[in-house]
């Protein structure tokens, strides 16, 4: 795409074979894009007609068993096949390795491999809705699961299990990559924050994923089968299904948002042009929360019949959490104080995912505290809760990611005041969208309902209107994107005045990245102070920051 | 972190090695990078297997009963012999490893094909066991037209207990089949004379996931086998 | 990045002497498991088994694995999954142990409570427990293999329990 005849890694090759067989992992990051991107569409699309059937008190366009089967359907394609691979399995694979100084991931064909496998389960799941849909939920809880739905259970399962093993695989590569390429000089310590993210995110990805891999196994052989795993009927526990669940599931939400915190991290320290504040903190705080989340899961079953000693152990190790949670929270907030803050796209988006995670971190420890949970469980509440957390926090990281490399990734400028206009818009749609079901949800609105009562509609339209901006905030970014790709201003190698080594060289980057592997004598994040003014680079800067 | 280009001084007798893939600086880093990576895969599968194992403790503190009276329709002497052939194929697997360690294409080939000739006599006795429990009403598969049978389903737990068995010996199994079709490849690899003092993590590896199967069976042998030999028999014993 | 000199350096060749003492240990640990499953060690039957089984473990791990000479992550690594799963027992045992039916907080018990005698697996008495259980007096005792339609297996019913 770059037009000024210098090669890259983009247009060294051509034609569709040397995509599909490429072993490049920026080429590889890019294929992640088009098929994350294909499923945050399809299941975008499902939540907008949640939104909209969910207008008037009673059904209007669609039946309760489809209804159903689009929120089931919505959960599964946004959880495993948008949020949990999107930002490490495209930007951690673009910058991972150029960001410690390597020329490919440490095994570039089973990173090709596992982009297969992640499009093998998404077709599973598209299969499993053109076949009649899934109707459990996303959570696939036993027994109905196992013994009464009478829909796709066992592909939706499969097409979740397949893709787990792309993720244990990514996982795999990030830490070998992380352990045995980093160039000389690039101490543990002085690997961008970005990387110390893929890190933890990665330990959850290898020991988190097969036990959710064996458990919807089970599930899938209890069903197919006919054997008693989970089953009453045949004796089995439908709690130890939960337990082996949430096992996984909760630390996956770590896995969606620990590489949302590396970028945050980035973006934070660039657009303040100062050192991050604290960075063994952070670097640290993600470790812990990669490990302290597997101690947590019971806290999704506070009122399933799990023992009430086990729930106050849950309870306690949960608000845990929030620890390092909250160091991360105080040292981006620390960097950006007295710095000297731009805000462009980038940094607005980063932003976003501070107040959104504020919000979305501060109710889970409301929902962490035993008694209030069960008020407001499988409300509402909850579901405001974790979409503040998993699509607030973790998509406004992954826009800022797109909109902070997209110039490194494509070689293009985009331009600035529309992704504003839409880093704004996102947030204020977003808002509208979920602040209104924390009311419902604490008025006793259930999670999963087609209907409800007529008090409710008010806040129903509101949380729909919400829905609706937000669609049209991401709807903007995917037309100037693209546009930029044909029309956009050619990207300098470092449009922010950024550090770290992926903006030492050319963009786009060349197929191994280096031309010699360089050698960092550097400390990470050595920004010093406010850009010079006049300098004919800034005023040039000044342009791509679009003031 | 601005760094300076400068190159480092290559190891270049090593970058003519056509056994170094282009992105590595030189063997060492790409031996120890394919054992870290098999290390943690054979990390993975630990947890994979894990929750079975979990789930299997869970449902055996809920029916101790049942889960020896299920135990006791298991040949215990069968399923020790079968242990002692597993452990020797682990043997002959890390002859293999240790042939190709001092650069013996031959040794690799025989100590692998003993490997798979005592892999295949585990899996000949597993299937003559399951054929055992075919035959006994012991099969829990109901939607396959296998009912559950036996007397032994009488005590609660039971069948439960033999959905384990088969869904962690089958899981098991599956892995060794798995193996095979590994071995088979590393064979190739070998004879293409891939295989060098130098660069052998294909075999290593390969000896990290056959272990790594063995050490399944090392703890599935005791657990589903041993557990009901010292209790009186509660129903229906066979043997 | 490294020097060492990549066959002397860093790779351990194992005897052939060596690997056969290891699989020796093995199968005499595997005897020794049998001979402890058959012996009655009441509630340590099931711990001694799990020792015995750590430690042929250990051994394969240590000496097959090479993970005695390899590097120090290689090390962690190789005891990470134990660690990780038992956050996952631990849990889920206290779980399912404080859910008990007579506690005034257990709402929910498991099918099979009431059939629970024991957590000792070597007592393997299922009693009628009277109020339910319409089958419990039948299978206590090995002479329950009369049960009627039963067949073929009525040779030797004692001869497994060989440790009594
Ligand atoms: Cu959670």
């Amino acid at each position: 795409m770059s037009s000024d005849g210098t090669l890259n890694y983009l247009n060294v090759t051509h034609g569709l074979k040397s995509w599909l067989l490429t072993l490049d992992h920026k080429r590889i990051g890019i294929l992640y894009l088009i098929g994350v991107s294909m499923f945050f569409a399809v299941g975008g699309l499902f939540a907008l007609l949640l939104r909209v059937e969910l207008l008037t008190p009673e059904p209007w366009f669609i039946e309760s068993d489809t209804y159903n089967k689009f929120f089931t359907l919505h959960g599964v394609v946004m959880t495993f096949f948008f949020l949990i691979p999107s930002i490490p399995a495209i930007f951690g694979n673009f910058l991972v390795p150029i960001m410690i100084g390597a020329k490919d991931m440490a095994f570039p064909k089973l990173n090709l491999f596992s982009w297969y496998v992640y499009m093998v389960g998404g077709f599973l799941g598209v299969g499993a809705i053109a076949l009649g849909g899934v109707d459990t939920g996303w959570t696939f809880y036993t027994p109905y699961s196992s013994g009464y739905a009478s829909s796709q259970v066992i592909l939706a399962a499969s097409a979740a299990f397949v893709a787990g093993f792309s993720s244990i695989l990514t996982g795999l590569n990030f830490i070998v990559t992380i352990h045995k390429m980093r160039a000389p000089g690039m101490t543990w310590f002085r690997m961008p924050l970005f990387v110390w993210g893929h890190y933890a995110t990665a330990l959850i990805m290898i020991l988190g994923t097969p036990v959710i891999a064996v458990t919807l196994l089970l599930l899938m052989l209890e069903r197919g089968l006919g054997i008693g795993i989970f089953d009453p009927k045949l004796g089995g526990d439908p709690i130890l299904f939960q337990h082996l669940f949430w096992f996984y599931s909760h630390p996956a939400v770590y896995i969606m948002l620990l590489p949302g915190m590396g970028v945050i991290s980035e973006i934070i320290s660039c657009f303040s042009r100062k050192p991050i504040f604290g960075y063994n903190f952070i670097a640290f705080s993600s470790l812990a929360i990669a490990i302290l989340g597997f101690l947590v899961w019971g806290h999704h079953m506070f009122t399933s019949g799990q023992s009430v000693y086990t729930g106050v152990v849950f309870s306690l190790l949960t608000m845990a959490v929030a620890v390092p949670s909250a160091i991360k929270v105080f040292n981006w907030t620390a960097t950006m104080f007295k710095g000297s803050v731009s805000f462009s796209a980038p940094m607005l988006y980063a932003l976003g995912f501070i107040a959104l995670f504020l919000v979305g971190g501060l109710t889970g420890v409301f929902l962490a505290t035993l008694g209030l949970d069960i008020h407001v469980h499988d409300t509402y509440f909850v579901v405001a809760h974790f979409h503040f957390v998993m699509v607030g926090a973790t998509v406004s990281a992954y826009l800022g990611a797109l909109h902070f490399w997209w110039p490194k990734m494509t070689g293009r400028m985009y331009p600035q005041t529309p992704a504003r206009v839409s880093a704004l818009l996102t947030l204020f749609g977003f808002v509208l969208a979920f602040l209104p079901q924390f009311v419902l949800g604490y008025l006793g609105m259930p999670r999963r309902y087609h209907t409800y009562p007529d008090e409710f509609q008010l806040l129903h339209v509101f949380s729909t209107a919400g829905a609706s901006v937000l669609g049209v905030g991401f709807l903007i970014p995917a037309i100037y994107l693209v546009w930029s790709l044909f029309f956009g201003k050619l990207a300098p190698a470092n449009p922010w005045f950024a550090k770290g080594l992926e903006w030492d060289i050319q963009s786009p980057p060349t197929t191994f990245n280096f031309e010699e592997t360089p050698i960092v004598k550097e400390e990470p994040y050595a920004y010093d102070g406010p850009l010079p003014d006049n300098s004919e680079e800034v005023l040039k800067a000044g342009e791509n920051y679009g003031v | 972190m601005v760094s300076s280009s400068a190159a480092v001084a290559g190891h270049d007798d090593h970058h003519h090695n056509p056994h170094l893939a282009h992105h590595f600086e030189d063997l060492q880093q790409q031996r120890e990078s394919h054992a870290l990576g098999m290390w943690l895969f054979l990390a993975q599968e630990f947890m994979f297997f894990g929750g079975m194992f979990g789930a299997y403790t869970i449902y055996r503190y809920f029916y101790p009963v049942g889960w020896m009276a299920g135990s006791q329709q298991l040949n215990v002497t069968i399923g020790a012999a079968n242990t002692v052939v597993l452990l020797c194929s682990s043997f002959t697997m890390a002859m293999a490893v240790r042939a190709a360690q001092l650069g013996s294409k031959k040794g690799v080939i025989q100590q692998i094909l003993l490997t798979m000739f005592f892999g295949s006599v585990f899996l000949v006795v597993k299937y003559f066991e399951y054929y055992e429990k075919f035959e006994h009403g012991l099969m829990p598969f109901s939607t396959l037209g296998l009912e559950f049978t036996n007397v032994v389903k009488e005590v609660p737990g039971a069948q439960l207990f033999f959905s384990f068995y088969f869904g962690m010996t089958g899981m098991h199994a599956l892995h060794m089949v798995i193996g095979f079709g590994l071995f088979v490849w590393v064979i190739i690899h070998t004879l293409q004379g891939k295989v060098t003092p130098e660069k052998h993590s294909v075999v290593e590896n390969m000896g990290l996931y056959w272990h790594f199967v063995d050490i399944v069976w090392i703890f599935l042998f005791p657990l589903l086998y041993l557990l009901g030999l010292n209790g009186e028999p509660v129903i229906g014993v066979h043997h | 990045m490294g020097h060492a000199a990549s066959d002397e350096h860093g790779l351990h060749v194992s005897s052939v002497e060596f690997n056969l003492r290891i699989l020796a240990s093995l199968i005499f640990l595997t005897f020794l498991t049998y001979a402890t499953a058959s012996m009655d060690l009441g509630y340590f039957d099931t711990p001694v088994a799990l020792l015995i089984a750590f430690g042929k473990t250990t051994l394969v791990i240590l000496y097959f694995m090479h993970v005695r000479w390899g590097s120090d992550y290689v090390k962690i690594l190789s005891v990470t999954g134990f660690v990780f799963l038992i956050f996952l027992f631990a849990f889920t045992l206290v779980d399912v142990g404080s859910r008990a039916p007579e506690q005034p907080w257990g709402k929910y018990t498991w099918p099979g409570a009431a059939h629970r005698t024991t957590m000792i697996p070597s007592v393997p008495v299922v009693t009628g427990h009277g109020e339910h259980d319409a089958h419990g007096d039948e299978h206590h005792a090995p002479s329950s293999t009369h049960s009627p339609g039963h067949h073929e297996d009525k040779e030797a019913p004692g001869s497994h329990a060989q440790g009594h």
